[in-house]
């Protein structure tokens, strides 16, 4: 019942949220749709002036914008078009460029999706498994999956991909070598590998670090001690007693996991080319960037109450769980 | 008695060194000019244009598209990019330190809105809430308004974050018994807190100032990805050759982001500062763990 009551509240709250920061995230978005540019008149030789003559603040205009914006969303009429310069007529725009915000961002957010699935689980995956090592009694695999822990924490995502971009520029030169290639690609399962790599490293590196942690503290239990005497196989020991009770400990920790995966999902989608969302947040309209910011916010707000009802449901008696 | 080494701790000095040293050494010895331009040069009898490849013109890691030396521009970055990273971090710290210390101590309503904030802030990529928030305000400011703008927006997505941890800790702290007797004795809140509270957590929130730089500079390096920058830029033109845009200051994240799309044709434009940031991230992050080790094993 307590354990209801909690996840009741968490979603709740992750709900008002939600509500509440999407509102605000919209609301500054728009904000520059209130600018009023006053042009100055074509010369003979141009249809349209793009040189300002004065600028000015209209708090109508922005009111209205926000109007459309939300009368347009409900109708799913939002249409994707390319930021423009400050001022420029839409004459300008092309009108081949003005596609129904929906239809792009449907795919896009499914590749963006694919791809932060398939990280955290291979994330969560290979980090459990390293910092199982630390329950090997020799010290090079404690080193390791300690190692591996702190670099892995401390090594930024925009570094890795270009590191990553230049190692197989430079094996590919030097050794006729192709490692993966320099822009991602989701329809090879080469193209998948940099950003899979880049994106799974943080989440196995925390993941190794809480398995690690939990696991060298349980090991030395009365329980452990029993359950060896008892003369059960080292695996199952590990696996049947001491992962089961490590399992909250790693699992409190979903919510950081998934936290740094979708900060790092942009930047790692940008720099590789990814087709995913984050295409669509840089260099085109407010509509488009407001849309996309939301996707994130719910996005990140639902992982979160996801993460945190797990943790909720499989936390031990009288363990904290967050609302 | 086996000594064991404090690996992250000698690592995050050693590159904390390295990385003084790039600050200090433009003020006490001549390292070239930063902004000096380079049109073409000649090797083996032909002419070579900008970007020049590592080595070449006696530039050790090469030049950027107008010629000039990108190690020159490194070590002169490391003073932009840390100071930068350094006021944003205070500026977190500022905000994080008295919010995190009263909610730790009165608990109810602040301490849910620190728990609100964490999860706000997380719950969105950092450089998707700065881009909308310049995207946004950014035209209601100019020049060092928006310096200003940018590094407010940088300090408010991480701050939730520490106020949390100064939080928790002050809530660890102020259930020892020398503080309920500082408290009986009739010693005022804001006297605990700052006499009794703030050295004894001061030690992890050392930990948790140099966890958060590392996290600053990364987001920064983000936010060069995504386009938004610190410095200007400039508009170049050699004779006869299509004009090119270059970042003004020496700027690691900027000089980065805008040389991103060289990554196939001269990838050691944007690889090096990419190095120097990923390097003095990680450099902090090793110093975050080397002293919390230290500590951990001082009890």
């Amino acid at each position: 019942m307590q354990r209801m009551r909690t996840v009741l509240r968490l979603w709740v709250t992750r709900l008002l949220l939600l509500i509440v920061s999407a509102v605000l995230l919209v609301g500054v978005t728009m904000l520059s749709k209130g600018w009023v540019y006053k042009l100055k008149p074509p010369t003979q030789f141009q249809i349209v002036s793009t040189e300002i003559e004065s600028v000015h603040y209209d708090v109508g205009q922005y009111g209205a914008a926000l109007q459309k914006y939300w009368a347009d969303l409900r109708a799913g009429t939002l249409l994707l078009t390319p930021r423009t310069v400050a001022g420029a007529s839409s004459l300008l725009m092309n009108p081949r460029n003005r596609l129904p915000l929906f239809e792009v961002l449907r795919p896009a957010w499914t590749n963006s999706l694919m791809l932060y699935c398939a990280s955290v689980g291979a994330g969560l995956g290979a980090g459990v498994l390293l910092g199982s090592l630390v329950t090997l009694r020799r010290r090079f695999w404690k080193s390791l999956s300690m190692g591996f822990s702190v670099l892995g924490l401390a090594l930024p995502d925009f570094g890795l991909v270009l590191g990553g971009q230049f190692l197989t520029l430079w094996a590919s030169r030097t050794m006729g070598l192709k490692l993966w290639p320099i822009l991602a690609a989701p329809e090879t399962e080469r193209g998948w590998l940099l950003p899979l790599l880049v994106l799974s490293l943080p989440p196995a590196a925390y993941a190794a670090r809480l398995t690690a942690g939990a696991l060298d503290e349980i090991m030395r239990e009365d329980y452990i001690r029993t359950a060896r005497s008892k003369g059960l196989h080292e695996a199952r020991v590990i696996v049947g007693h001491a992962m089961r009770n490590a399992l909250p400990r790693i699992l409190s920790g979903l919510p950081v996991m998934l936290g740094v995966v979708l900060s790092s999902l942009p930047v790692v989608e940008l720099i590789t080319n990814w087709p995913g969302l984050s295409k669509w947040m840089v260099g085109v309209s407010e509509e488009s960037t407001a849309t996309v910011a939301v996707i994130f916010l719910a996005w990140g707000v639902l992982m979160d109450a996801l993460a945190g009802s797990l943790h909720a449901a499989v936390a031990l008696p009288g363990e904290e769980v967050s609302p | 008695m086996s000594r064991r080494w404090n690996l992250p701790l000698l690592l995050g000095l050693a590159m904390a060194v390295a990385l003084i040293a790039a600050i200090v050494v433009p003020w006490v010895a001549p390292v070239g000019d930063p902004d000096r331009l380079t049109s073409m040069i000649k090797v083996d009898g032909k002419l070579v244009l900008p970007p020049f490849a590592p080595g070449q013109a006696g530039m050790l890691l090469g030049s950027d598209q107008g010629g000039r030396d990108l190690l020159v521009r490194i070590v002169y970055g490391a003073r932009t990019t840390v100071l930068y990273a350094l006021l944003i971090t205070l500026v977190r710290v500022a905000l994080a330190l008295p919010l995190g210390l009263l909610a730790g101590w009165y608990k109810g309503w602040l301490a849910g809105l620190t728990r609100v904030m964490v999860t706000a802030t997380n719950g969105v990529p950092g450089p998707v809430i700065v881009t909308v928030v310049l995207g946004g305000l950014g035209g209601f400011v100019q020049g060092s308004g928006w310096l200003a703008l940018y590094c407010v927006a940088v300090a408010a997505i991480g701050f939730p974050r520490l106020a949390e941890q100064v939080r928790r800790l002050t809530e660890e702290t102020a259930k020892r018994p020398y503080i309920e007797a500082a408290v009986a004795t009739g010693a005022p809140v804001r006297r605990v807190l700052w006499r009794h509270i703030l050295p004894v957590i001061s030690g992890d929130v050392m930990v948790s100032v140099a966890t958060e730089m590392g996290w600053v500079l990364l987001i920064m390096g983000q936010l060069a990805i995504f386009g938004i920058n610190l410095g200007g830029t400039v508009r170049l033109s050699f004779d006869g050759r299509p004009p090119i845009i270059l970042e003004k200051v020496p700027e690691w994240g900027q000089m980065l982001g805008m040389n991103r799309s060289l990554v196939r044709t001269h990838p050691w434009v944007p690889l090096y500062p990419a190095v120097a940031l990923a390097m003095t991230v990680a450099c902090l992050q090793f110093l975050a763990e080397g002293l919390r080790r230290r500590w951990l094993r001082r009890g």
